[in-house]
């Protein structure tokens, strides 16, 4: 077991090594002379003089060969240092101290939400007898699969939002008005909705839905049955536990593929998180930030695969023993999620 | 490992619509009538997708010749439909097919490669696999510049991987099955049993995860365009239509939304059941 992990944490580190270098890179082609841009904010938009540019640029270090540059924006960042925003002159650490806590209460309450939903329809698909309610979930799975993320998200806004008025647009209270848990609760539920159902929530309840369904008339099950344990032990100990391995071992990519679909999301509902700071970066071209929120993204979405994979070494003795009996290795995931 | 490993991504993406005959005709039926109408828009609709008309603006659908109505700066939103199918289908069928090449490219490379070179190949896939592509997706997009060019090779770049590993397993377990190596027995060269014993019979597979990717990349191209990273906004696509229509959604115009996203939806659902019908019933064990 200490083998697996000390592999998957080797390959944790690889993906980061991978990460930052396309972040650099990222940063390194994109358009503009970083040295140019400050000045130009400092000046308050009048064009500096090219020898101001120039000197700047040498005093920044940017004439450097560019391994030297990686060695040192690597250094830099892991000081804590990424360098300023052009669009608000604030350190992008300050605005990412802003933004990412709001980011992770999103996500957490999609990932909750996403993974609940999908365990009790995957389970109730498995075990009814009853063929209606199976083709029934079937065919909604069906439909939902061909919804990007970004198409629920108006949906849930035009009838809960924008027809009924049940539930705020957008952003996280009322305008002028204070945070609180009720407000917050209220503005939180249907971004979290919106990135839970999307169209990868079929994927979960189908890893539920065949790990329990393939058991359900296994010999240990019916051997418990005939025993005359109660449904409720026959379910949860010789059914969920060994049927849900494969839904365990996909959760980290699932919270993956959350992380990557609050874009959208915290776009249509104007939800204060780091996504929506990435979009406007994007669209402003503030490269410094757009880069950090790419690689804290990548960072997160590591750190959950790593945690998963501890999950399901707790759950999976074959996993423990570092046999490759675990469920195979995800080979397609939708990983462009709105 | 069992075989089921082989089929279980197919099994859990393949929606267990089986190859019945009236979904199947439906969904090739959807995608030839959008097909079309992306061929020939031209010649369906005799107004211009850019063209704006200050005295027939925001008009509901049904509208006398404007059969769908209009936006804010009057322009024929069946039109822009029309255009747009093209800019969006387009883009779709590109990506899906660059992916696929490259993906058969490197996995096929893969298979037969030194073990170095198979080894570079199949972790560069699992690095990228766990990166949320999106975001790179979406940095590349705002640092070279929103283009039709930027958003197929941003598709591509992130979705071969899933079509590389395929190849690469298929291969790999048809390299020592006995009529593979009877071929090479009977004095077959290599050459001559990749392009007729191997390949051919890790098409479908491929076939199948082919047309997913069209799906997939018809999705990444609204989700980008819709965030304004995607195909340059004066050229028409479903996902832009959908960022213009998105603020009138509050005011009441909900069908400006509406129908580019049913596109969008309808064309995602008909590809993955053809992909669905390509991958064969699953034995999944799905009463579909």
């Amino acid at each position: 077991m200490v083998l697996r992990i000390a592999r998957r944490a080797a390959t944790a580190v690889l993906v980061v090594v991978a990460l930052s270098a396309v972040c650099f890179g990222l940063l390194d082609a994109a358009p503009g002379d970083p040295a140019a841009s400050i000045l130009e904010a400092r000046s308050g938009g009048r064009p500096p003089s090219p020898a101001a540019v120039a000197e700047l640029h040498a005093e920044m270090g940017l004439d450097d060969p560019v391994h030297v540059r990686y060695a040192r924006w690597v250094s830099d960042a892991l000081h804590g240092d990424l360098g300023t925003s052009y669009m608000s002159g604030t350190p992008v650490t300050e605005v990412l101290g802003d933004t990412v806590p709001w980011t992770l209460l999103l996500a957490a309450a999609a990932t909750v939400l996403s993974f609940s939903a999908a365990l009790a329809v995957g389970l109730v698909a498995a075990l009814t007898r009853r063929a209606w309610l199976r083709r029934g979930i079937d065919l909604i799975l069906f439909v939902m699969g061909g919804m990007p993320g970004f198409v629920v998200a108006l949906l849930l806004l035009y009838v809960f939002a924008a027809s009924t008025q049940l539930m705020p647009s957008g952003g996280v209270s009322r305008p002028g008005e204070d945070v609180t848990a009720y407000g917050l609760l209220a503005h939180l539920t249907l971004p979290a909705c919106a990135l839970a159902f999307g169209h990868h929530f079929g994927i979960y309840v189908r890893l539920v839905e065949s790990g329990v369904g393939r058991l359900r008339d296994a010999p240990h099950v019916q051997n418990a049955r005939v025993r005359g344990l109660p449904r409720r032990t026959v379910v949860t100990r010789h059914l969920m536990r060994p049927g849900l391995v494969p839904f365990t071992a996909r959760l980290g990519v699932g919270v993956g593929t959350l992380v990557a679909g609050v874009y959208a999301t915290e776009v249509i509902f104007s939800w204060p998180g780091m996504g929506r700071e990435a979009i406007e970066a994007a669209r402003a071209q503030d490269y410094p930030l757009l880069v950090a929120i790419v690689l804290v993204t990548g960072l997160l979405v590591v750190a959950a695969n790593l945690l998963a994979e501890l999950i399901v070494a707790a759950l999976d003795p074959r996993a423990r023993r570092g046999g490759t009996s675990g469920p195979s290795r995800p080979v397609k995931e939708a990983t462009v999620a709105g | 490992m069992p075989a089921e490993t082989t089929r279980a991504p197919r099994g859990l993406l393949a929606v267990r619509l089986r190859p019945r005959r009236p979904a199947l005709a439906a969904a090739v039926a959807v995608l030839a009538a959008f097909g079309l109408a992306a061929l020939l828009a031209p010649w369906l609709t005799p107004l211009d997708p850019l063209a704006t008309d200050t005295s027939a603006t925001s008009l509901p659908p049904g509208s006398s010749g404007h059969l769908l109505g209009t936006d804010q700066l009057g322009r024929d939103l069946l039109t822009r439909m029309l255009y747009g199918a093209r800019t969006s289908l387009l883009v779709g069928l590109t990506a899906a097919a660059i992916t696929v090449g490259v993906g058969m490219l490197l996995g096929g490379l893969a298979a037969v490669a030194p073990r170095w070179l198979d080894a570079l190949i199949a972790r560069t896939a699992d690095v990228l696999l766990s990166l949320p592509l999106l975001v790179i997706v979406l940095a590349f997009a705002a640092v070279a510049g929103p283009s039709l060019t930027t958003v197929i090779v941003a598709i591509a770049v992130s979705s071969w991987m899933p079509v590389a590993l395929i190849v690469r397993a298929e291969l790999r377990g048809r390299r020592e099955r006995l009529y593979v190596r009877a071929a090479y027995g009977l004095g077959l060269s290599r050459r001559q049993v990749l392009w007729r014993h191997l390949l051919p019979g890790a098409l479908p597979p491929v076939a199948s995860i082919a047309a997913f990717e069209v799906g997939h990349a018809i999705l990444a191209e609204s989700t980008l365009s819709f965030l304004g990273l995607g195909v340059p906004p004066n050229n028409p696509s479903w996902g832009n239509l959908l960022t213009e229509a998105q603020s009138h959604l509050l005011t009441g115009a909900w069908y400006t939304v509406a129908i580019p996203a049913a596109a969008v939806v309808a064309t995602i659902i008909a590809v993955n059941v053809v992909a669905g019908a390509i991958a064969g019933p699953s034995d999944e064990g799905g009463s579909w």
